[in-house]
């Protein structure tokens, strides 16, 4: 077995584990890239309670497994954690609010603020708006209260 | 819920022969108490708290499940 299958079922031995002493009706289905980037997908019934208040549950457990590996995953791999499709769907849902922003910005010059959000969310409004004339983005705020801007671009 | 923070305390830290969890039932509300190695306390609290407030939202989700209410305490 070579080093990363290795990684790749102690991360679904973990995941398993945390699983069942949190009570959580999930299962989880784990898979490797070639670049050692680890997916784990989970299916079950527990899973609204999972992709709940933006996720939060998902991103918790997600944010431990990755400190847990973290010494030990391949340089520019990542563990990432999904269910029902829901990176991606959370994507096309925030694009859609940063283009509609945008519009408002660009209209009224007035700036506009997002509520708080994570890292990977404010990325995507940032990449979101990069394109789009007459405004442009900021984040201000520290920690979890950090928080995107859409200005108008003078 | 005891073995759900001893398996998360002693996967992050350097020292797990040193992590000890306790149970305290205090107010209708579970404490979980968690103790580490003086050295491991940043890595179950994390940068600006964020791997303790993890911990908090997976011992919360429990709770709902189990219908009780879990309450985590990190102590040196």
């Amino acid at each position: 077995m070579d080093q990363s299958n290795e990684l790749t079922k102690r991360v679904e031995r973990f995941v398993e584990d945390l699983i069942s002493s949190s009570s959580l009706d999930l299962r989880a289905i784990i898979d490797d890239d070639d670049d050692g980037s680890i997916r784990v997908e989970f299916q079950g019934f527990d899973l609204p309670l999972l992709l709940g208040h933006s996720a939060e549950l998902l991103d918790s457990m997600q944010y431990i497994t990755r400190r847990v590996f973290a010494d030990e995953v391949a340089e520019g791999a990542q563990i990432d954690f999904d269910a029902s499709g829901y990176r991606e769907a959370r994507q096309i849902e925030l694009e859609l609010m940063a283009q509609k922003a945008a519009e408002k910005v660009r209209i009224s010059k007035v700036p506009f603020v997002f509520d708080p959000m994570n890292a990977q969310d404010r990325r995507i409004i940032h990449n979101a708006i990069v394109d789009i004339e007459g405004v442009r983005t900021e984040s201000e705020g520290d920690g979890q209260m950090r928080r995107v801007k859409i200005l108008p671009a003078y | 819920m005891k073995e759900l923070v001893e398996l998360i305390a002693k996967a992050l830290v350097d020292h797990p022969d040193e992590v000890n969890v306790k149970e305290v039932e205090r107010d209708q509300k579970t404490v979980v108490e968690l103790r580490v190695a003086p050295g491991d306390l940043g890595k179950v609290i994390g940068r600006q708290g964020r791997t303790a407030r993890a911990i908090r939202t997976i011992l919360a989700a429990s709770g709902t499940k189990l219908k009780k209410r879990f309450v985590l305490e990190i102590l040196e």
